[in-house]
Formats: structure tokens, C-alpha cells, sequence
């Protein structure tokens, strides 16, 4: 009993670690993907050219190599001092998801219907009005269910960073395995996860509750 | 007195040429409906006037003024533009409420954000709001749909949907409801000039003071709504007016 009540305060560590990733990656890669989105929908062909590459980069190469070049990089090109494991996960992390979620927000954007956006011109209200007065919520109602599947995706992500010794919750499991034999608190660890998930989907479906009001 | 006056408009899209040299004038008060094939040209022109497109060629004349000229149309600013769109109003063929607005909040949210821009705003917030609100819903009761002031687009039929887009497209001209009601209901008015793009041949013939049948880019024939759907002296309105007969 003291083994689970021990093996449940340290896999608790871990999570806690998990939970910072899966937190500052989330505030931080939701506002970046929405800069990326407006990068990529631009006009000015170099700079949708520049975005759409990087996205292809992002999303055409594993997040765990990514993790990995961000913390030995600069170290092993530029003979800097390496950053920090932590700083090093979160920077991968907020890359890579925002690149993922820039091309969520580009498909909500160009779903909306050109007539919605014809409307509020012809009601004369400016660029900006029509995107936030008229655009945005329509575009966030229809983006709920893939940004909920990226999100809940991200949660698992987070056991990536163990490949640079950040001690999130698998790894904590893992150690149990090598320094004493003992493969249960891996499937435990499992648990949290799945507690964690159903938060989230509690609050994703109160979310696409609240939006059930009007129909697009 | 000409309220609207366009001059050979033209207007492409790739090596389309939609609008091929269009040229009418309107006089304030007169109602006119344009007639034609699909892909003819009705709906550019319309989105011409309003803006949504730009003309290659041409100029554009309201009320004495020329608020268009495509040979200098590179100067004008957004705001110019913006300010010339509120020229007219425009009921959409798809009405294209804002779904997540209620029928109301579809009429008042550009007159609230205009009146934002009013130096007097901050100070009299309530009262504008009040008035606004006041506004909406005079237009709301004009078309019949007070009760349903509260509802969304979603909720609405087709007809009612369309009633609040008559109504969000007055909002920021409201004497002319009354006006442009009789119209849709088949009536004869006096004060507001007006375009309606329509298939319905009967209903031209009834509502409007003039026709226009467009086809292929040009106008093939305008004139009085009785003489040009009786008596078409172009062939091919003819042709489009007997296949509608039948």
C-alpha cells in the first residue's frame, strides 16, 4: 500500500510536469498559429510562401526530432551554451502545434461563406470589423471539433519530452522499470491520462454546447 | 433629376468579358428590373454599384455625382469606397444573415458600429443605443417580424429571412422602408429608386417603371416595363420572354 501510495506521489510530480507542457503550449501556440494563419493567407506571395514551407517543415518532420534538434542545436551549429531541457520542449512544442493549428484556423477562415464577408461591406464596416464582428465566431464554432482532436492529441504528445530527460509522468513510470523492476505504475501511469482527457472533452463539449445558439 | 447614371461599364473576369460596355440612367423614384439569361450579366452589375467588383471601365454617377471613375479608381481609399457602398443597399439573393446574430442584432450591428464614430458617442451612449434599438425594431415591425425579433437566422423561413434583410439593408436609411415594402409586394411606389434583379417576368411587368434585359455583357433592350415585355423589339428578348410564357 505505501508502494501505490509513493508510486501515486511520484507519477503526481510528473503529471504536474506534463500538465506546465500541455498548459504553456496551448496559451502560447494558439495565438502564434493565429499569426501563421494570417502569414499564410497574405497576399503578399514571399511571406505566404515563407509560412506554407515552414508548415510543411513543421508537419513533415516527427515532433520528437524536433524536440531534439531545438535542445542539441544551437550547442552542436553555433557552439552556444544549450538552453535549458524545459525551455527547449515548450519551444518545439509551441512550433509544432501552432503549425498545426494555423491550418485548422486557415480551413475555419476559408470555410466562411464570401456572402458573409460581401454583407458587412455592403453594411460598411471595415476589414476589421467584419473579421471580429462577423468572421471570428463563425470560424471558432467550426473549428471546435478538429481543435479538440489536436488539443486531446497534445496531451500524449507531452510524453515526448522524456527523450530529453524532462521528467514528465512516463518517464517517472519508466524509472520504476529499470531501477526496480516494476512495469505497473507504466499502466497506471495511463490512468492520468485518461482522467486528464475527460476533462477535456467535458469541456469541449460544454463549449460546442455554448455555440449550439446559431447554426453556419 | 437622374439619381443614377452609368457610363459604359465594363467589367471582366480572366478572359471572360462579363460586362461589355453597359450604359442607363435611372430617374429618383423609378423602380427598374433587370431581366436575362443566367450569366448574362445581372448580378455583376448589381455588384458592380455596390462595389464587390470593380469596374475595369466606366464611371458611375449618383445623384448628380460621380462617386466612380475607373480611370481613377486607384486613388479612392478604403474609407472612400466605403463611404460610396453606403450608396446603396443591397438585399442579397442568399440574404447572407449573420448567423449568430438574432434578426434584430442583424439590423442594429452596423448602425452601432456607425455610431461609434460619432463624436457625441461616448457621451450619449445609452441614448444612441436607445434610439438604435428603437430603429430596429420600427424596421422589424414594418416588414412583419417584430415577434420574431429575438429569433436567428436558423429559425427564420425563407421569406422571413429575406424580410430581415430588406430590413438590415434600410437600417441606415430608414425613411425608405415604406417605400421599398410596396415594392415587394408588388405595389407601385413614387420615392425610391430602385434595381431588383428578377426572373419573375410578372412581377417586373407590375412593380417596375422600367425593364432591362441584359444578355451577354450589354443591354439588349431597355424601356418601359409594358413596352419592352409586350412589345421586345430585340430578338432574343423575345426569345427569353416566350420560353418564360410557356
Amino acid at each position: 500500500m505505501s508502494l501505490f501510495l509513493s508510486v501515486t506521489g511520484r507519477l503526481l510530480e510528473g503529471f504536474g510536469l506534463t500538465c506546465w507542457i500541455f498548459l504553456i503550449t496551448l496559451v502560447c501556440s494558439i495565438p502564434l498559429g493565429l499569426i501563421i494563419t494570417f502569414g499564410s493567407m497574405s497576399k503578399f506571395k514571399p511571406l505566404r510562401w515563407l509560412m506554407r514551407t515552414f508548415v510543411w517543415i513543421i508537419r513533415g518532420t516527427p515532433l520528437l526530432l524536433q524536440v531534439i534538434i531545438v535542445f542539441y542545436g544551437p550547442g552542436l551549429m553555433f557552439g552556444m551554451n544549450g538552453v535549458g531541457r524545459m525551455p527547449a520542449v515548450l519551444v518545439a512544442f509551441i512550433i509544432n502545434y501552432s503549425a498545426y493549428f494555423s491550418e485548422i484556423f486557415r480551413g475555419g477562415i476559408e470555410s466562411i461563406p464570401k456572402g458573409q464577408y460581401e454583407a458587412g461591406q455592403v453594411l460598411g464596416m471595415t476589414k476589421r470589423q467584419i473579421f471580429f464582428k462577423v468572421v471570428l465566431l463563425q470560424v471558432v464554432k467550426r473549428i471546435v471539433t478538429p481543435m479538440g482532436n489536436e488539443i486531446i492529441t497534445l496531451v500524449k504528445d507531452t510524453s515526448l519530452a522524456r527523450i530529453i530527460a524532462v521528467k514528465e509522468i512516463i518517464m517517472v513510470a519508466q524509472e520504476y522499470i529499470s531501477a526496480k523492476a516494476l512495469i505497473w505504475p507504466l499502466f497506471y501511469s495511463g490512468a492520468f491520462y485518461l482522467v486528464f482527457c475527460g476533462v477535456l472533452t467535458i469541456l469541449l463539449n460544454f463549449a460546442e454546447r455554448k455555440l449550439s445558439y446559431f447554426k453556419v | 433629376m437622374k439619381m443614377l447614371e452609368v457610363k459604359n461599364l465594363k467589367k471582366s473576369f480572366g478572359a471572360v468579358d462579363v460586362l461589355r460596355g453597359v450604359d442607363f440612367s435611372l430617374e429618383k423614384g423609378e423602380v427598374l428590373a433587370i431581366i436575362g439569361p443566367s450569366g448574362g450579366g445581372k448580378t455583376t452589375l448589381l455588384r458592380c454599384l455596390n462595389f464587390l467588383e470593380t469596374p475595369d471601365e466606366g464611371e458611375i454617377w449618383v445623384g448628380g455625382q460621380k462617386i466612380f471613375d475607373a480611370a481613377e479608381h486607384s486613388d479612392l481609399s478604403e474609407a472612400e469606397i466605403r463611404a460610396n457602398r453606403l450608396r446603396f443597399g443591397l438585399v442579397f439573393q442568399q440574404f447572407n444573415l449573420f448567423p449568430q446574430y438574432t434578426a434584430k442584432q442583424n439590423i442594429t450591428l452596423a448602425m452601432q458600429l456607425q455610431a461609434k464614430e460619432r463624436p457625441d458617442y461616448k457621451a450619449d451612449r445609452r441614448v444612441i443605443l436607445e434610439e438604435i434599438d428603437q430603429q430596429a425594431n420600427a424596421l422589424l415591425s414594418r416588414v412583419g417580424l417584430l415577434e420574431k425579433a429575438d429569433n436567428y437566422p436558423h429559425m427564420l423561413s425563407g421569406g422571413q429571412q429575406q424580410r430581415v434583410a430588406i430590413a438590415r439593408a434600410l437600417a441606415l436609411d430608414p425613411e425608405l422602408t415604406g417605400e421599398v415594402l410596396k415594392v415587394i409586394r408588388g405595389l407601385k411606389s413614387s420615392d425610391s429608386t430602385m434595381i431588383v434583379v428578377t426572373h419573375e417576368i410578372q412581377f417586373a411587368r407590375h412593380v417596375a417603371d422600367k425593364v432591362m434585359f441584359i444578355d451577354e455583357g450589354v443591354i439588349a433592350e431597355y424601356g418601359p416595363s409594358a413596352e419592352v415585355i409586350e412589345n421586345p423589339k430585340n430578338e432574343r428578348t423575345r426569345a427569353f420572354l416566350n420560353k418564360f410564357e410557356k
